[in-house]
């Protein structure tokens, strides 16, 4: 067994050679050539080096590193001739770009907001180098504020990478009340998170229409399907958020609500208003969504309208009645 | 020889690392005190200078001319500083991914909509910034868009910056409300919900107070005391004791969040995917208002004690009378 080298050295060598390689390296001349490929190569076997390099430009990527691949003209369709290189124009900083200490704090602060969440690496990742470009901080952040996204559901990265790729993907997706889920195929666009809740916004592929779907009714983990797609403009995305937007300012729903009860404090009913008896208006994004908080308070609130919602919050208390009896 | 140090930070971190110690010192003229470094990168000094050896070890191979980098730490009088004097590769520091800046916008936006966080012009140039930092074209592949800000998150942040004690009304898991001193130390939120963690003094403990059930918040003109200046706070809000009770849970994927929530103990997956899981809570009938909104999706297997206190809670929402009024007692 050759001498064991450091992870770090093979990487930050293999990043060098393909900083300052003019016409890119071959997979063969990376292995023969590098730091940390070379002493461990052995002609005929290449698998292992493979996977290794495989395994190599994924950390690159994590880490921000971005390395592109191509075939030179003349060489075409011979797969050893495909060539790696990272061309300095999108490694390099911009030039002349400095952080504040205050821009750093901030950079801080919204590194924290996914400190509990599965982005938080690639975060922290980018936060070194950013602090490499500005002044330090005096204090570790904006006092006194501790704010945090979580990201808890199993498909937030396999959707995230599916976004990045972009690669179309199917899922199982059950709507409020129905009994069977149904097979989804979409082009993955936005992650969004509105009030709390995470919204994948999307192109369904059977319907061809902009479609916006729940994390949380994705009832199967999600499967690439392989299919690349090309990657919606800014102003697609902008329209579709803009069509959400109008969706959650339609749905308004009244409520009725005890004083002095637990809703009474949270929907802050003792601030001046200009409702009477009692009234609280909300819009809302999803009926589900907001049934599900309103059975939590019990009898402390009566839903005016939409009868639908009253509907909602009435079945789903009677499916916990007889789940538990 | 001696073996190399173990570092704590793993391999990818130390290679990211090594870009930035390297983008950052092509700007230095001059030797920079490895202490100032490692406060920069907030690592420890051992850890900084044992990327700065294996930078010393690295070079661009034969496609560069083969030249290495030329890079030590030198160490006068254990004033030790970090020299670097060739650099063949790497002309300044590293770009960022159109994915890191997506999610650093994404906080930068959700940020701004916190009250008392105004500065918008700010957060708008740090964005402009960032989104020219990026490898690529950066298009928006994520965003977070808070719900309504409890009002007296304002109050409280002052409170907090001017290190004063503050008055209101508390209405506790058990539904009943009582005036309560707080001296507020870190204002915290998860997704949409806000907390105060806070001295007590009816209590003279830190306690979790959630905002939504915090009324007529005060700044008062009390400095807060001792006992808070010197109270440690620790990273999770709850911590389970002997006394909770376990209860377990049958969950459809709709109320898989209920496992990060409560930090379950995950038992066993039927084959239609639903999840068998064991949580520990302190008070049983925080469980009724948990069950009731998941509307279904999340059941209560054992004890038989839960899932009666559970059934009384859906039926008395629905507005019938519980055969048994009694709740468990606390």
């Amino acid at each position: 067994m050759a001498e064991k080298i450091d992870k770090s050295e093979r990487l930050f060598n293999l990043t060098c050679a393909l900083l300052v390689t003019k016409r890119g390296l071959t997979k063969g001349e990376i292995f023969q050539t590098v730091q940390g490929y070379k002493e461990n190569f052995k002609p005929g076997d290449q698998t292992a080096m493979d996977r290794l390099f495989e395994r190599d430009k994924a950390d690159l990527a994590e880490s921000g590193v971005l390395v592109k691949g191509a075939t030179p003209a003349s060489e075409d369709k011979n797969n050893q001739e495909f060539r790696y290189r990272i061309p300095n124009e999108t490694f390099i900083w911009p030039k002349d770009a400095k952080l504040t200490a205050r821009q750093i704090s901030l950079l801080n602060l919204a590194s924290q907001v996914w400190a509990k969440a599965s982005l938080s690496h690639e975060v922290e990742l980018a936060l070194t180098r950013l602090r490499a470009l500005g002044d330090i901080p005096e204090d570790s952040g904006i006092l006194g504020i501790a704010p945090s996204i979580t990201t808890q559901d199993r498909n937030f990265i396999p959707l995230s990478l599916a976004i990045d790729n972009p690669e179309v993907i199917e899922f199982s997706y059950r709507k409020p009340g129905a009994a069977k889920p149904e097979k989804r195929r979409v082009q993955p666009w936005r992650l969004q998170n509105v009030s709390g809740q995470w919204l994948l916004v999307s192109l369904d592929q059977d319907k061809n229409q902009v479609r916006n779907f729940l994390l949380k009714r994705i009832v199967s983990k999600i499967t690439a399907t392989g299919e690349v797609f090309e990657p919606p403009t800014q102003s697609q995305i902008n329209d579709a958020v803009a069509d959400l937007n109008q969706l959650v300012e339609r749905q308004v729903a009244s409520l009725r609500i005890k004083p002095d009860t637990g809703a009474w404090n949270y929907f802050e009913m003792d601030l001046p208003r200009t409702e009477t008896d009692n009234v609280h208006h909300l819009n809302y994004m999803d009926e589900g969504i907001l049934a599900e908080k309103l059975r939590s308070f019990g009898t402390d609130i009566e839903v005016i309208r939409p009868a639908s919602l009253a509907a909602a919050i009435r079945s789903g208390l009677e499916k916990v009645v007889n789940d538990h009896a | 020889m001696t073996m190399p140090r173990k570092s704590k930070i793993s391999g990818a971190d130390k290679y990211n690392l090594m870009l930035a110690l390297v983008g950052f010192l092509v700007h230095s003229d001059e030797p920079t005190p490895l202490a100032e470094l490692a406060e920069r990168f907030q690592l420890s000094e051992a850890e900084v200078e044992d990327a700065v050896r294996i930078i010393s070890f690295s070079g661009v191979g034969k496609y560069g001319g083969g030249e290495l980098f030329d890079i030590y730490v030198d160490d006068f009088d254990g004033e030790k500083t970090v020299v670097l004097t060739s650099n063949p590769a790497i002309d300044d520091v590293p770009r960022i991914s159109a994915r890191q800046v997506a999610a650093l916008s994404a906080g930068l936006n959700y940020l701004s909509e916190i009250p008392g966080f105004e500065q918008k012009s700010e957060i708008q140039d740090l964005l402009a910034i960032l989104a020219k930092g990026s490898t690529s074209e950066p298009v928006a592949t994520l965003d977070v868009i808070p719900g309504s800000v409890d009002s007296d998150v304002l109050t409280l942040r002052k409170a907090i910056s001017q290190k004063v004690r503050i008055r209101c009304v508390y209405r506790n898991a058990k539904d009943e409300t009582s005036e309560r001193e707080i001296d507020p130390l870190l204002l915290v939120s998860k997704d949409d919900v806000w907390t105060l963690r806070g001295y007590c003094l009816k209590n003279q403990e830190v306690r979790a107070f959630r905002l939504d059930r915090m009324q007529k918040a005060q700044i008062t003109e009390t400095p807060i005391c001792q006992a808070a200046l010197e109270a440690e706070l620790t990273e999770e809000i709850y911590i389970p004791k002997d006394s909770d009770f376990d209860v377990t849970l049958e969950l459809e994927p709709e109320a898989f969040s209920i496992i990060g929530d409560y930090q379950a103990v995950q038992l066993g997956e039927s084959a239609n995917g639903n999840l068998q899981v064991r949580i520990k809570v302190g008070n049983l009938n925080t469980l009724g208002p948990l069950l009731a909104r998941f509307g279904g999706s999340a059941r209560v297997t054992a004890p038989q004690e839960a899932r009666t206190v559970v059934r009384n809670f859906a039926l008395r929402a629905l507005g019938q009378s519980t055969p048994d009024n009694d709740q468990v007692a606390e």
